[in-house]
């Protein structure tokens, strides 16, 4: 089992988005989005996603890593929203290194059929997310990059968004 | 401004996402029928014209656009847990106060089918995905007929992930909100 993590989600509105900005083809030119059509939440959690590597440092804080990762508002039968980076501005010196992206196992509940009962159960199911390791409290600020693809895979557009992260 | 189906129909999309750790050390009940109010750790987002509620007790003021005068709003209820892999939470029930409410259907459970693209660790090159068809996405849809206020309760069950191979219910809770739909043509 892992330490602590801190879970940063971006809740992206897409139809805003492309609405605003339409579709923006070009990754070294990535449309810098606004509050006003993307949320941002972090929150702590303890113990689990084993296949994260173990802690290099000893840290005070409550949170030994960092995970970042980023959702669509609009369902996903419509669009994706897949990190392609996560760069940090760490003046305090809060991370071990850039963050980079890791393959967790998550548990995930899935609705089995056993003989003709309907089971619940939990199984792992691999997740692509961005993870720093932590080794001190304070603010980061960090740059997310995302690329928006539609459900039949073809590309939306590149963007990225701003925010600051307080660890503890 | 509004997202249309192909039948020219009014959709908003509204997304809960849970800060579990925020409340379920507050003795949940494990009773589906006395769920357990909570008002912090829960925040309501709102599409198209994106909409954030900081708590889930403040109104989510959505500008919907009347295709016709005959033209519904239909909301989409979803969820999404802050805690990914340790906690999961489900809506199992959306209540309507039929006293301070605008004129809308009970909602109701629902379900689509969509491809999700899913990453191969085996072959990390850019843009290599999987296409994993039928792929459920489950939401809770209630059908407006005009603009208006309506207060609604979200019941939802929160479950525990890393105990042993099944979800173990941690509890139901509860919260009470509101959403204000208006017509920007009025």
């Amino acid at each position: 089992m892992t330490d602590a993590v801190k879970n940063v989600l971006a809740v992206i509105s897409v139809d805003d988005v492309l609405q605003k900005h339409g579709v923006n083809n070009s990754v070294d030119a990535a449309v810098m989005l606004d509050t006003d059509c993307v949320g941002t939440f972090a929150a702590n959690v303890s113990g689990y996603l084993s296949p994260l590597p173990p802690v290099s440092v000893s840290s005070a804080t409550t949170a030994k890593w960092v995970l970042w990762r980023a959702t669509s508002l609009t369902f996903n039968a419509k669009y994706h929203c897949l990190i392609t980076g996560v760069s940090v501005e760490d003046n305090a010196g809060c991370l071990v290194s850039q963050p980079v992206m890791q393959w967790i196992d998550r548990p995930t509940p899935l609705v089995t059929l056993v003989e003709s009962a309907v089971q619940p159960e939990i199984r792992p199911q691999t997740e692509i997310v961005w993870a720093s390791e932590v080794k001190a409290a304070g603010n980061v600020q960090y740059e997310m990059k995302v690329k928006v693809l539609d459900h039949h895979g073809n590309l939306q557009g590149h963007y990225r968004l701003q925010s600051t992260l307080a660890v503890n | 401004m509004s997202q249309d189906n192909a039948d020219g129909t009014n959709v908003v999309n509204v997304l809960t996402v849970a800060d579990i750790s925020s409340f379920v050390d507050k003795l949940p009940s494990t009773s589906e029928t006395s769920p357990l109010l909570v008002d912090k750790g829960i925040y309501m987002l709102a599409e198209p014209k994106y909409v954030k509620s900081g708590l889930a007790s403040n109104a989510l003021v959505l500008n919907v656009t009347a295709e016709g005068e005959d033209s519904s709003t239909f909301v989409r209820f979803r969820e999404q847990c802050l805690q990914m892999g340790h906690y999961q939470c489900e809506i199992v029930g959306i209540t309507i106060d039929p006293s301070e409410s605008a004129d809308v259907e009970a909602p109701a459970l629902h379900a689509v089918t969509y491809t999700e693209l899913v990453r191969d660790p085996n072959n990390l090159v850019p843009d290599g995905f999987n296409h994993q068809p039928n792929v459920y996405d489950i939401f809770w849809e209630m059908e407006m007929e005009n603009s208006g206020v309506v207060n609604y309760s979200i019941n939802f069950m929160v479950a525990d992930l890393t105990t042993a191979t099944k979800p173990s219910v941690v509890g139901y809770f509860l919260v009470k909100t509101s959403m204000i739909i208006t017509d920007p043509q009025d």
